[in-house]
């Protein structure tokens, strides 16, 4: 496989220990090497990159996210990049007469440069294996929602070699097609056209509703089998159309009297991102308060891409709320827990996050996320023989360097193995008899059992943040 | 890495243009007639405009011949990504090395700190 390298050095009037020192903390005037950020400068740990151009005009600068593959300081600092393309950063440091001598190499694999391409807006065809099944995947690999993205696209490909994997003569093969949505309505769309130019035969989406709004507006005229992966507020119902993931009601339903009945809290502010799901949340968040003996003091939004959330903090401490409820996706959700925090609003108040799932509470970092309530329908510590079999599967595959699997991530996973099942299962690929046998279709997955004809319900756990992860609590 | 300009982020912000270099990319060489045909979203007037902008930014590259004009890529595709991944991980360095004069008190508080988070590490 070709590798391509990019290298870049400077020398520093400084010894390592101060060039090193550059990674991870802020200056006050001249911000860090590499724009890095991060919460402890340890082996595995998250780390997000403020790179790029930023002039007067125009804003270029872009966040790419990582972590950290190997740390000997002050001599070399290695960050395996996951988003929005893969690729690995060596950054060495080494003293010269004058100072140190800096130097960083970025290294691709050819096979990842595809993503850099489409990135830049050009988006060439994939080789398009004929014989295959083709699977199409919408994903976020940039804007807010590459937070909860971590992980889909392995676990996608997993999926997609164990389906492979299992196949006997006279079934189909199947192969799989990513494209991103950049968290954005107008991109999910292009990305919806481009995977049915391509001859997709289903496209799973693990996006916000958003933009899965848009993927649906496309792909309704063409005749294409779309799952949508993660928790979701429902809609309309749609011949071809299916939606996994938890809805607000099994997410709220344990969760609330629970969360009231351990802490005594009853005054709610609800907060999150202003878009249908948030809402929509809301809208059962407040029933299931109400009839909990509790009530809803306030109820606030902001835009997608919010990163400031001070006004919204002190709106928060005046409101008088002892409890809130966060909606907020993704990068968002991260900048709006670690606010919190930082404020010193998390001690006085109960917080709970229906969107926290494990690749965001990774972001919001141990001290800022401990004790933060959430409730899905499958965790990455869930100790059931299936799950502990696809952990193993996963770590073993792709290492221990790795973003944690999350509901969000397992969500895309657990689709392509039923929908791969379903065409199995009918031995045809056209839209009618593939829909017809996936609406019949059940498998035992990681969370358990699905059974499609069931699925407009999910059992869920409710859990606490801890540092590392989330401890299950009912 | 040659002659450093400034990434073409602009010419590249735009799906029509985008369109363009996907076909470009696709077909080696085209006219503007046959980018007009495949592009359905706009007409043949605003193709060419794109095409002149591309241009500018050295993206595409014109051949006369007879009366057509052909259009093909003026830098490879591989070329245009390592320029912009060569923007991207580069000038963060280039800004610290500008400013990397800082008072001794800072620096060694600096080191002290980094000191304490590598060894928790």
């Amino acid at each position: 496989m070709a590798r391509i390298q990019i290298l870049d050095q400077v020398v520093l009037r400084c010894d390592p220990w101060e060039a090193f020192s550059y990674l991870g903390v802020e200056h006050p005037e001249h911000g860090s090497m590499l724009g890095l950020k991060c919460d402890r400068l340890a082996l595995h740990k998250p780390v997000e990159l403020s790179v790029g151009q930023s002039d007067s005009d125009v804003d270029r600068r872009m966040t790419l996210l990582g972590r950290i593959s190997s740390l000997d300081p002050p001599r070399r600092l290695t960050i395996k990049q996951e988003m929005p393309w893969q690729g690995e950063l060596i950054c060495t440091f080494t003293p010269t007469t004058d100072g140190t001598r800096v130097r960083i190499v970025a290294s691709f694999d050819e096979s990842h440069m595809a993503s850099v391409y489409r990135f830049l807006g050009v988006d060439i065809e994939e080789d398009i294996d004929d014989d295959r099944v083709k699977f199409g995947l919408i994903m976020s690999k940039s804007g807010s929602g590459s937070i909860f993205a971590a992980a889909t696209e392995q676990l996608a490909a997993m999926a997609v070699d164990e389906l492979n994997q299992d196949a006997d003569l006279r079934d189909h093969e199947f192969q799989l097609l990513v494209q991103d949505d950049r968290t954005d309505p107008t991109e999910a769309a292009r990305a919806t056209r481009r995977l049915i130019q391509s001859g997709c035969t289903a496209i799973m989406s693990n996006v916000t509703s958003l933009s899965f709004e848009a993927i649906q507006n496309v792909a309704s005229k063409h005749g294409v089998l779309i799952v949508y992966t993660p928790l979701n507020e429902g809609g309309e119902r749609s011949h071809g159309v299916f939606r996994l993931g938890e809805r607000p009601a099994d997410q709220l339903v344990r969760a609330v009297p629970h969360i009231m009945a351990q802490t005594g809290s009853r005054n709610w502010f609800l907060a999150g991102n202003r878009y249908s799901w948030p809402r929509q949340t809301n809208v059962e968040a407040r029933r299931r308060i109400e009839t909990s003996g509790g009530r809803v003091v306030k109820e606030e939004y902001r835009n997608l891409g919010t990163r400031d959330f001070s006004s919204l903090v002190d709106v928060i401490i005046k409101s008088g709320a002892d409890a809130v409820l966060s909606t907020f996706v993704g990068a968002d959700e991260v900048a709006f827990e670690r606010q919190c925090a930082e404020s010193g609003l998390r001690n006085r108040v109960q917080t709970m996050s229906l969107a926290l799932d494990e690749a965001t509470r990774e972001r919001v970092g141990d001290d800022a996320s401990t004790g933060i309530w959430t409730s899905f329908g499958y965790f990455e510590s869930l100790e059931t023989v299936e799950n502990m079999e696809f952990v193993h599967r996963y770590r073993s595959r792709y290492g221990v360097c790795v973003p944690p699997i999350s509901t969000i991530s397992e969500s895309v996973y657990e689709a392509v193995l039923l929908v791969g099942r379903a065409i199995r299962a009918s031995r045809e690929t056209d839209f009618t008899s593939v829909v017809r046998s996936f609406r019949n279709t059940t498998l035992d997955t990681p969370r358990g059992w699905v059974d499609i004809a069931q699925r407009s319900r999910q059992s869920t756990h409710v859990a606490r943040a801890v540092p590392g992860g989330f401890a299950i609590t009912a | 890495m040659g002659v450093k300009r400034e990434f073409p982020f602009s010419a590249l912000s735009n799906p029509v243009r985008n369109e363009i270099l996907n076909l470009l990319a696709k077909n080696d060489e085209m006219t503007v007639s046959q980018l007009a045909d495949e592009i359905q979203t706009v007409g043949r007037p605003a193709v060419s405009m794109h095409l002149a902008l591309l241009r500018d930014h050295s993206l595409v590259q014109m051949r006369r011949e007879g009366r057509c004009n052909y259009y093909r890529l003026d830098t490879s595709l591989v070329e245009l990504a390592v320029e912009f991944l060569h923007s991207v991980y580069g000038d963060s360095l280039q800004n610290l090395a500008e400013s990397t004069r800082v008072s001794p008190q800072t620096a060694n508080e600096f080191q002290l700190s980094v000191r304490a988070r590598a060894g928790r590490g």
